[in-house]
């Protein structure tokens, strides 16, 4: 029995059995690994402990959605060689680095290495599976921020007109943030900006916590600040499940200074861009929007002094304008009104003789009427009065005393009176009487 | 015009409110040129608290944040 067991070689008896080398039963499990349906499988499985040294190794787990407890866990390998396409495939296609928490859907071989054991061999990943699954992780936090009422907040945050004072939110040594600076401070224009920085741990896990952090501490002094800028260096990729945090949107979305982020990806949207008051894509492009602001503010204040000297001007002008108008209008006036009465009285000048001659001519034959008139009126007044006369003429002449004595009468007259009353006649009286051809004087007896 | 606010305690932001505020005066039809001296002299004022807002360092406000930075 002993010398049997002394004796290493590659099969051993047990009790009469056979017994293998662990390398013989490894290299048996290994072959079994062969069967194809355990080669060049799709699976899809969760990334965590990934770590590049020459080849990259990861832990591939899958977790209960319920539990969050791990239900089934593999290492897996990529060879060096196959890990630069790959991630290059993914982290273009993804916008993010290829790291851990990441859903994957990858094709794999069982191995089993005599020496190291069981792992799988990553020959070829999907990233529109991971795509897919950080959208829908992007939209329930989204639907979440929304369903809270808080997604809006801080895009309604009126941003000052010049954000001059700027709470900086990155991490201190990062090229992103030298070329913000940089940029901010040595504008050709000698706009003054203030910055303070708030460090904060731009990539890996810690990375939402360390900005809500560094939120609080601006917080504190928020009075201080016109705005906060999240910015992070730039890099092809890198890892932006980070800012698709749900602690982290929520905190942006409500804080009371506006937030500009530039996060430096080319990716659609982060989450925290989506709450953002201003999102830009890269430092200097958050440098940019900060100097535009100030430019097009000095430029309207350069517009707004030329304004008021125009209007100015302008205003000076248009009352000398005024005076000058005046100044020549009046005596224009005066002479145009003396001119203006002087025709007047003209005209009456004129007139007056004209009007005169006209009335007298009128008058004139007026008085003619009248005169043809009287005359006809005292002709027949004439007229009527002979008439009247001639038979007054004849009656005159029927009663005359020749007429009657002619007729036979006589007349009698004594001491120089017509007698008609014998009475008044006595004896002695001398009495003429008178016929129409004599006289007989005779004495009363 | 507006407030005759101090002008070493406005804001940016209220400093170009009222800027904006005495332009519309003097573009009204009712601006009388008695005002103008009044109304430029104040313009050039704000013109100048703004123009040093943006262009002038406020070195105590610097001295608070980089204490503030540490």
């Amino acid at each position: 029995m002993h010398k049997r067991f002394c004796n290493f070689g590659d099969n051993f008896d047990k009790m009469g059995e056979t017994a293998i080398t662990l390398l013989e039963f490894n290299r048996r499990v290994n072959r079994l690994l062969h069967d194809t349906s355990v080669q060049r499988c799709w699976i899809v499985a969760e990334t965590s402990d990934v770590m590049v040294r020459n080849h990259c190794y990861m832990e591939l787990v899958q977790k209960n959605p319920e539990t969050g407890l791990t239900e089934a866990k593999a290492r897996a390998i990529i060879w060096a060689s196959r890990f630069a396409v790959l991630r290059h495939t993914f982290e273009t296609a993804t916008g993010q680095a290829f790291g851990n928490g990441l859903k994957v859907m990858v094709e794999v071989s069982a191995n089993f290495h005599e020496q190291f054991g069981y792992s799988l061999v990553i020959s070829d990943i999907n990233p529109t599976y991971t795509l897919g699954d950080m959208a829908r992780q992007r939209m329930e936090i989204i639907n979440r921020l929304k369903r809270e009422g808080i997604i809006n907040l801080n895009k309604e945050l009126e941003m000052p007109s010049v954000p001059q004072r700027i709470a900086v939110i990155s991490a201190g040594t990062a090229a992103g943030y030298g070329d913000f600076i940089d940029q901010l401070h040595g504008n050709q224009s000698g706009l003054k900006f203030y910055t303070c920085l708030f460090q904060a741990s731009m990539q890996g896990a810690n990375t939402a916590a360390s900005i809500i952090a560094a939120l609080n501490r601006i917080y504190a002094n928020a009075g201080l600040f016109d705005c906060v800028v999240i910015i992070r260096g730039g890099g092809a990729t890198s890892e932006l499940n980070a800012f698709d945090n749900y602690d982290l949107a929520a905190n942006v979305a409500q804080f009371p200074l506006p937030v500009i982020v530039g996060i430096g990806h080319d990716r659609d949207t982060t989450v925290l861009d989506e709450v953002a008051n201003v999102r830009v894509k890269t430092p200097t492009a958050a440098a940019e929007w900060l100097l535009g602001k100030a430019q097009t503010a000095l430029e309207s204040l350069n517009s707004i002094s030329d304004m008021i000297a125009n209007i100015a001007k302008d205003m000076i002008a248009s009352a000398r304008q005024q005076l000058a108008y005046y100044a020549n209008t009046i005596p224009l006036t005066a002479e145009n009104t003396i001119t203006r009465n002087k025709s007047i009285l003209q005209n009456y000048m004129n007139m007056i003789p004209l009007r005169a001659h006209t009335r007298i001519e009128s008058a004139g034959k007026d008085l003619d009427v009248w005169r043809e008139r009287i005359t006809i009126a005292v002709e027949q007044h004439l007229q009527h009065e002979k008439m009247r006369l001639q038979t007054l003429e004849k009656q005159v002449e029927l009663l005359s005393p020749d007429r009657v004595l002619k007729r036979g009468y006589s007349l009698t007259v004594a001491n120089g009176r017509i007698v008609t009353d014998a009475s008044a006649l006595a004896k002695g009286d001398v009495m003429e009487t008178r016929f129409a051809s004599g006289k007989v004087i005779s004495e009363v007896k | 015009m507006g407030t005759d606010k101090k002008l070493e305690k406005m804001t940016y932001s209220q400093a170009i409110a009222e800027l904006e505020t005495i332009v519309k005066e003097m573009q009204g039809e009712n601006c009388s040129i008695d005002n103008l001296s009044k109304y430029t002299s104040r313009s050039l004022e704000l013109l100048k608290i703004c123009k040093a807002k943006l262009l002038t360092t406020d070195e105590e406000l610097k001295k608070i944040l980089a204490e503030l930075e540490s």
